[in-house]
């Protein structure tokens, strides 16, 4: 294992066959790696910013539209954060209404869930995952938890925190990325008023080209333009109302004529954004 | 080789892998492919330097990979480091057959190598996931794996013309020194 010029191969030996043990140990095993990869990826948030700005640049996301002032701009983006508070409200009183109809739950810890506001950068992208996830450097420390839910201008859904969360980072999946298997959504022309049980709603499944495809009856009066608001009971309270996307395409079924296949397009992505709003879940006070 | 120069230019290569790169991403067939200057950089350093040298070089470049590779929710120290080792010992054999000073020879080597290391990675969790499973969270399918980094391998060799150029300017902060059976380039 010793070379003519006397360099030694056996550590590196001793290096890989102990690489070759951590690919195979159980996963109970290997809860620090976390927390290793953190450090390694410490020094290189410093450069990921400075790229990503440049990324940024040269593709940058669509923000607004031009021809709006910046107070007009403004005074929009305040009323879809009024619009979302407002339907969020409103769709949860109903839910606390069936739910004392039904006598199903005896306490609840608070009537909505509160967020707290966490600012987090998106400092890369994990190069290895089959589809589009991101690194953001904010971690556990921070509160962040996995399914922690990722904003962008307070109302448009952007995506969720994975499972892995280590204590200073943690990986943003996409609303669009296959790994979110699908959103339960309302779907209306963006009017103030909320939601009832003739709104129609639509299951949507991220398809590959950016947008989410789902299915609504023929008559639902869904048209293009329409909003698609988040209403799952699978994502976090701090989800509900939230802005998925617009509509973007209504195409006749075609195994079905009486459904019509909707696509959903965000307003925003993760890879055209320096940056997200990470809605980091309190537990209110049990009275 | 100078290990700081090494280790600089390995976090510059991290940064720009999960950072710049993706922006050149592909999608083709439902697989997105990414390039990667890690590789082209674990080339780089398999030409010129000591068979010593490269093959911790590539192992080191290995594990940072692995750091910034969550497979579903587990980081796994080993597969990218154990496959950027195979590929730099492949790069041991292929070098002197090369025009290391051609920008084309090293991203013909860079796509090589990437291949190589994808082979590996995907025989690692392969064995993995028949022995102790995958996280349930991963999407993964071997021969869908084995298909992207194949095709992302092709990405890197490609994308590695620019930069490799770019990585030839920088050839006087390395400190490499002649090795047997190697030819230095001109200045």
């Amino acid at each position: 294992m010793t070379r003519r010029d006397g360099i030694s191969f056996r550590p590196l030996f001793i290096a890989a066959l102990l690489a070759l043990i951590l690919s195979l140990l159980p996963a109970r095993y290997l809860s620090w790696t976390q927390d290793a990869a953190a450090i390694i990826q410490l020094p290189v948030v410093p450069f990921g910013h400075a790229f990503v700005k440049v990324r940024t640049w040269l593709r940058p996301g669509q923000t607004a539209l031009p021809e709006q002032s910046p107070a007009l701009q403004q005074l929009q983006q305040e009323l879809e954060q009024f619009k979302t508070l407002y339907q969020a409200t409103e769709l949860e009183n109903q839910r606390l209404r069936e739910e004392i109809e039904q006598l199903t739950l005896a306490r609840r810890e608070g009537s909505q869930a509160a967020a707290r506001l966490q600012y987090a950068s998106i400092v890369g992208e994990n190069a290895q995952s089959s589809g589009r996830t991101f690194f953001l450097n904010r971690g556990s420390r921070a509160g962040v938890q996995p399914d922690t839910v990722a904003v962008h201008n307070g109302v448009h859904l952007i995506g969720k925190v994975g499972p892995g969360v280590s204590a200073l980072t943690s990986e943003l999946i996409p609303l669009t990325d296959s790994a979110i298997r699908h959103v339960e959504v309302y779907l209306r022309p963006d009017a103030t008023s909320p939601p009832n049980n003739d709104t129609p709603r639509a299951l949507l499944k991220p398809a590959s080209d950016g947008t989410l495809v789902g299915e609504v009856a023929l008559d639902s009066g869904v048209a293009v333009g329409h909003v698609a608001r988040l209403d799952d009971p699978s994502w976090p309270p701090t989800a509900t109302a939230l802005i998925v996307g617009f509509v973007e395409k209504l195409e006749p079924k075609p195994e079905n004529p009486l459904r019509l296949i909707v696509s959903v397009r965000p307003r925003f992505t993760a890879e055209h954004l320096a940056s997200v709003t990470l809605k980091v879940q309190t537990t209110g006070e049990t009275p | 080789m100078r290990w700081g120069i090494f280790l600089i230019f390995a976090l510059i290569g991290m940064s720009l892998d999960t950072a710049l790169l993706p922006v050149l991403h592909l999608e083709i067939g439902g697989h997105i492919i990414r390039p990667s200057s890690l590789a082209l950089l674990a080339t780089f350093i398999g030409l010129w330097s000591p068979r010593h040298t490269t093959l911790w070089a590539a192992f080191i470049i290995g594990l940072l990979v692995d750091a910034v590779s969550p497979w579903g929710t587990l980081i796994l120290f080993g597969p990218h480091a154990l496959g950027y080792l195979f590929a730099a010992a492949m790069l041991l054999q292929l070098r002197s057959m090369v025009l290391r000073r051609e920008v084309f020879a090293i991203a013909f080597l860079t796509a090589l190598f990437s291949v190589a290391a994808g082979v590996v990675i995907v025989a690692i969790l392969l064995v993995r996931a028949w022995t102790i499973g995958l996280d349930p969270s991963m999407n993964w399918t071997a021969s869908g794996e084995l298909v992207r980094r194949l095709l992302a391998g092709i990405y890197s060799g490609v994308v590695a013309v620019p930069l490799a150029w770019a990585l030839f300017r920088t050839m006087p902060l390395w400190g490499f020194h002649a090795t047997p059976g190697v030819r230095m380039p001109r200045r």
